[in-house]
């Protein structure tokens, strides 16, 4: 594998990193990449973004159970019991 | 009113968001619920109260999570994905000398109450955009927090499909968000 990466190639590597450890080798070329390419640089950081506001839990503002579903499932429950 | 009946009271909302933002679709979402209020029904006296019961019942909640993902994925998409995904769209990204066609934005983190909520808008539309079996590989990974490992397995795919799929999940997202945020 060649040390010279194109931005094609540098953004599997990129996206590839947040899923499992990248070799030495692999590690090494991303990061001489990323060191002469702003867009890449710009896109690894678009990638950490994206996951960080992933895990941002605002869910109080997201709509709760039905009334109707709630019920159902109370109904299955004491069907259950 | 058994405990059962109490926890759905005071734990049914979160746990339907919590499904909800993972399964893309209230209908799931809603069943998935249900699944774990019957569940714990039955292994209630296995909960030992050494976690709490909010705890105890998301637990229950991811397992079943991934159980709905893994039977949408093969069930309802797989069938469906057999037409390959048009490579042209990814392409288009990159000259022919693989450098990128166009110049990346920096997006700059949201502070605001109000940028904060336009991005939840933005990243809930583009999920909704995502082709199916890409969202459902991507919430497992990013939502649910499987390991790639552990994704091949649930789904029945390889390693390297696993990576492609969510690569394209990523460089679509990324597009899509771009236009939005």
């Amino acid at each position: 594998m060649g040390l010279m990466k194109n931005c094609k190639e540098t953004s599997v590597l990129v996206t590839q990193s947040l899923d499992r450890g990248l070799t030495f080798q692999e590690r090494f070329a991303m990061r001489l990449h990323l060191l002469i390419c702003r867009n890449c640089a710009r896109f690894m950081k678009q990638m950490h973004l994206l996951r960080t506001w992933l895990r941002i839990e605002n869910e109080a503002e997201q709509p709760g159970l039905t009334d109707k579903a709630r019920e159902r499932i109370a109904s299955k429950l004491r069907e259950e019991e | 009113m058994g405990d059962p009946e109490r926890w759905l009271e005071e734990h049914g909302d979160y746990l339907f968001r919590y499904a909800r933002r993972r399964l893309f679709s209230d209908e799931l979402a809603e069943d998935a619920v249900q699944e774990v209020f019957l569940a714990a029904l039955k292994a209630q006296e296995r909960f030992t109260g050494s976690s709490s019961v909010r705890t105890w019942l998301t637990g229950i909640l991811k397992h079943k999570i991934v159980d709905i993902i893994r039977h949408q994925y093969r069930e309802v998409t797989a069938p469906r994905s057999s037409d390959p995904d048009n490579e042209d769209d990814w392409e288009a990204l990159f000259d022919n000398r693989g450098h990128w066609a166009e110049t990346s934005r920096d997006w700059g983190d949201p502070v605001s109450e109000f940028e904060r909520s336009r991005l939840r808008e933005a990243l809930d539309e583009c999920f909704r955009r995502l082709k199916p079996n890409l969202a459902q590989i991507f919430s497992l990974r990013e939502l649910s927090g499987l390991s790639n490992d552990e994704i091949c397995k649930a789904l029945d795919i390889t390693t390297t499909n696993a990576w492609v799929m969510l690569h394209r999940a990523r460089l679509f997202l990324r597009e899509c968000l771009d236009m939005r945020i």
